[in-house]
């Protein structure tokens, strides 16, 4: 028997293929698994690819349709014992002094934190009712450490922090358990683009990691992410944790500048 | 009650000071959780109660050993973790649960030995014991290795400075011993805990009013129960969940590292009082 199993778990941000991997680690640990995007092509295909989930399309932005999403899939499965708020910044690789005006962080804003606050608030009264939940909000190492290039990256990530530890603080009363996670150098398609550019910098880093390999998105990051949601960290709250193999006590050494 | 999974399922465990509280709690959640078990305690007589209690779990007696050993004393912990591979033929995971203190007195008047016996009960344990084990971890392919701290640490909990830096001590070999052991496949966590532990317990039977005030700051607002709460987040770090988890420091605790905390302690306040045991002989 699984670790979670018959619990319903909502992932969002499903078009992310580290998403995925945690999605596709609930499923294989028996949960009932919605998948959520706003892209709607990206979701179906996430669930045909992975058993044992489901798809669904809302633009998480929107607070009423994050309450509509929550409402839905309390409604058709009976219970939301999950949320795993996996949207995260794409890394654009601007510097703050390259530009003439104030970057514009609406898409990370919106896509990341409103999408978290609004479904965490979204499937609050669910899991109350039923005496508590787990709510996992995903984001980079970037949210303990910084870089050259990725401000909005960094200012979102350090902005779930505070989401996650307020909310931590606040529902952990209602048995509901919201804690972050934050993945480095996951072996997904993206990364392995940057790597083939930026090879050099990349194995240096590997090579300098605690444990030195990257992360499996199902295995790494999303036993991590089991971690938080089954029985095991049933008295952990507001907290952080890197799936990282220790790359978050090795300084970081892109070279971003030369992304541009 | 906890549910088991198998979750250990042929590994080899080692837990220093596992008769009450919460190394009582991790050896029966490990060994119901499949593994064997291998914890000391300073005198066989502090072990009747888990004999009765692993007693009750479906073949766990052959899978736990108890040893008498003192966690200040190097020679003994490197034979309780040798001999632990040796009896079960590996090694895979190492909790450093136990911790003597000494009475809660103030920096001016704390002697000196005071901060040597907790170093060596606490610091020195944790360093003896990984050494003893990387060898053995390295031969199974992996391994884990657990420390503890202590909130006192984080707020500098007055009266108790040489408990506090023992456990710095630990968070620090935390992320050294994360980065040496991790192309080993050996992860290095540690855990601060807040249980109901047999220490903890003691203190609270004789402050009940401010033990009721200082739990309303818990934001789950209770204590956590030492197999449930506390051995099971320590599963989770040992389990295959944890595998890419290293050189962090976790405050299983819910959630009161985030809030301020009470005061808990007045100098002299003895938190032995009403037991006969000996402070080394006290968890985390």
């Amino acid at each position: 028997m699984g670790l979670i199993e018959g619990q319903v778990a909502i992932v969002t941000g499903a078009a992310h293929e580290l998403t995925q991997g945690i999605a596709r680690r609930f499923a294989r640990e028996g949960a009932k698994v919605v998948l959520v995007d706003r892209d709607q092509d990206a979701a179906q295909a996430a669930a045909r690819a992975i058993p044992g989930t489901e798809a669904r399309c809302a633009n998480l932005s929107d607070p009423a349709a994050a309450r509509a999403l929550a409402d839905a899939v309390a409604q058709a499965h009976g219970r939301i014992d999950i949320l795993l708020n996996g949207a995260h910044t794409a890394l654009k690789w601007d510097r703050l002094a390259d530009r003439q005006a104030a970057p514009d962080f609406t898409a990370a804003f919106n896509d990341v934190l409103l999408g978290a606050l609004n479904m965490m608030q979204a499937v609050h009264p669910h899991m109350k009712a039923a005496g508590g939940g787990r709510i996992v909000n995903l984001g980079s190492i970037y949210g303990s450490t910084a870089n050259e290039g990725v401000t909005d990256a960094v200012t979102m990530d350090f902005a779930l922090t505070g989401l996650s530890r307020s909310a931590g603080v606040e529902w952990g009363r209602d048995g509901i358990l919201v804690n972050y996670l934050q993945a480095a150098m996951p072996d997904i398609a993206v990364f392995a683009d940057y790597r083939a550019r930026k090879g050099k910098s990349v194995e240096t880093l590997i090579a300098n990691t605690a444990m030195p390999r990257l992360a499996d998105p199902v295995e790494d990051v999303g036993g991590a992410a089991m971690f938080l949601v089954s029985d095991e960290a049933c008295f952990i709250l507001g907290h952080r944790v890197l799936a990282d193999g220790g790359q978050h006590l090795t300084a970081a050494i892109f070279e971003p500048g030369a992304e541009r | 009650m906890v549910q088991a999974h198998g979750r250990l399922n042929g590994k080899v465990a080692v837990v220093t000071g596992g008769t009450k509280g919460i190394g009582q709690g991790i050896v029966l959640r490990f060994l119901k959780e499949g593994a064997a078990v291998v914890y000391c305690s300073r005198s066989p007589e502090n072990n009747r109660d888990n004999e009765a209690l692993i007693a009750r779990i479906p073949g766990a007696a052959e899978r736990a050993l108890f040893v008498a050993a003192d966690v200040g004393n190097r020679q003994q912990m490197e034979d309780l973790v040798n001999g632990a591979a040796e009896r079960f033929g590996r090694l895979d995971i190492v909790v450093n649960n136990a911790q003597g203190i000494a009475p809660i007195r103030s920096i001016e008047n704390k002697p000196d030995a005071d901060y040597t016996m907790t170093l060596m009960t606490g610091f020195y344990q944790s360093l003896w014991t990984s050494r003893a084990a990387a060898p053995h971890m390295r031969k199974a392919g992996g391994g884990r290795m657990i420390y503890f701290s202590s909130h006192w640490n984080i707020w500098g909990q007055p009266y108790s400075s040489d408990y506090n830096i023992t456990k710095s001590a630990n968070e620090a070999l935390t992320r050294s011993a994360a980065r040496e052991f991790g192309k080993d496949n050996i992860t290095v966590n540690c855990i601060t805990p807040a249980g109901d532990s047999w220490a903890y317990k003691s203190w609270a039977d004789q402050n009940r009013d401010m033990a009721e005030a200082s739990v309303r700051q818990f934001p789950m607002r209770r204590m956590g129960d030492c197999e449930v709460d506390i051995a099971g987040a320590v599963l989770g770090l040992c389990s295959d969940n944890g595998r890419f988890i290293t050189g962090q420091v976790f405050c299983v605790d819910g959630g009161v590292w985030a809030t301020a905390p009470l005061q808990m302690h007045e100098e002299g306040t003895d938190i032995h009082k009403g037991h006969s045991q000996t402070a080394v002989e006290l968890t985390a």
